[in-house]
């Protein structure tokens, strides 16, 4: 394994996570974006690690799988550039339960340039009906 | 793919039930609680495991940040933070252990005689408990760990050296 002397942190840390809707069109159709990290805001080269959320409740309908894919860009506003894709997945037996957290941690972190701000969408699999994640977090590298 | 012949253990309290609590307040740091006052020698933090002891009302997610302080002992610096959620659909059913367990795609170096500490925060007014916190990290001194210590709810335990880790 390799090492790293870079701290891990949280974006955003000690506040809520981003809550991000679906679009509520057709399946498979992107939400708009929603900004997580503001530019400006992490002044160092840092490195995505990780990406966490909370699924939406009720989960699914039972026995059926809604397919997500999260979607992470960097740049401005009406000007995002896509850099990381996490597909998910969540599938319901019956509508009891609880959802914990969804954690994707990358086998080599993303770099991004210092300043940049990120954003995220999603889109899944069930048409028309909208439902939104929750505590969505990144989790980054940097010295 | 890497692999390693370090040893993979659990610092400091390896039977004890490691328990940290929050803020009274939403979104503020409870007390430090010391999981290892000076490690021996270099080891890399590799992964952190915790267990859940709170319910969340129904359709509300509770959202938790870790904060894992490396330092000299008796000072603190935030070298990692892991924020978690958990959300409830209806008032039963079981915690899913396997997601209160993160590995780090690259250990973090923790220099010999370093003091490891962790603090939580949370979104609820209240002093919450997360219990069974614990590292998992690489170090190269003889491992120590019987078969008979759990690593974290009976979900996965530690043996042998050589880097190997069994799966219950």
């Amino acid at each position: 394994m390799a090492t790293t002397t870079n701290r891990y942190l949280s974006y955003p840390a000690a506040a809520a996570g981003i809550s991000r809707a679906s679009s509520g069109g057709a399946a498979w159709s992107y939400s708009a974006y929603t900004e997580v990290v503001p530019a400006s805001t992490i002044t160092a080269t840092y490195y995505v690690a990780g990406l966490t959320w909370a699924w939406h409740t009720p989960l699914a309908a039972v026995d059926t799988t809604y397919e997500w894919i999260i979607e992470i860009a960097t740049g401005a506003a009406a000007s995002e550039v896509l850099i990381l894709q996490v597909p998910g997945s969540v599938r319901n037996d019956t509508a009891v339960g609880f959802a914990p957290s969804n954690y994707v941690i990358f086998p080599e972190p993303k770099e991004v340039a210092a300043n940049t701000r990120l954003s995220v969408r999603v889109a899944y699999s069930l048409a028309t009906t909208s439902n939104t994640i929750s505590g969505l977090k990144i989790l980054y590298q940097t010295a | 793919m890497a692999n390693t012949d370090l040893v993979l253990r659990i610092p400091g309290q390896l039977n004890a039930n490691v328990r940290v609590q929050s803020g009274l307040t939403a979104w503020s740091y409870g007390d430090w609680m010391v999981l290892d006052s000076s490690v021996p020698n270099t080891i890399n933090i590799i992964g952190f495991s915790f267990s859940w002891a709170y319910i969340p009302a129904v359709d509300t997610t509770i959202q938790c940040i870790f904060d894992i302080s490396v330092a000299p002992r008796g000072q603190r610096a935030v070298k990692i933070q892991l924020p978690f959620s958990l959300r409830s659909d209806t008032a039963v059913g079981i915690y899913n252990v396997k997601s209160n367990l993160v590995y780090l795609p690259e250990g973090f170096v923790v220099p010999a005689d370093s003091e490891i500490a962790v603090r939580v925060a949370d979104s609820i007014v209240g002093n919450l408990g997360y219990n069974c916190v614990s590292l998992l990290v690489q170090t190269t001194t003889a491992v120590n760990v019987s078969p008979g210590n759990v690593f974290s709810n009976n979900y996965q335990r530690l043996k042998g050296n050589n880097g190997l880790m069994g799966v219950m």
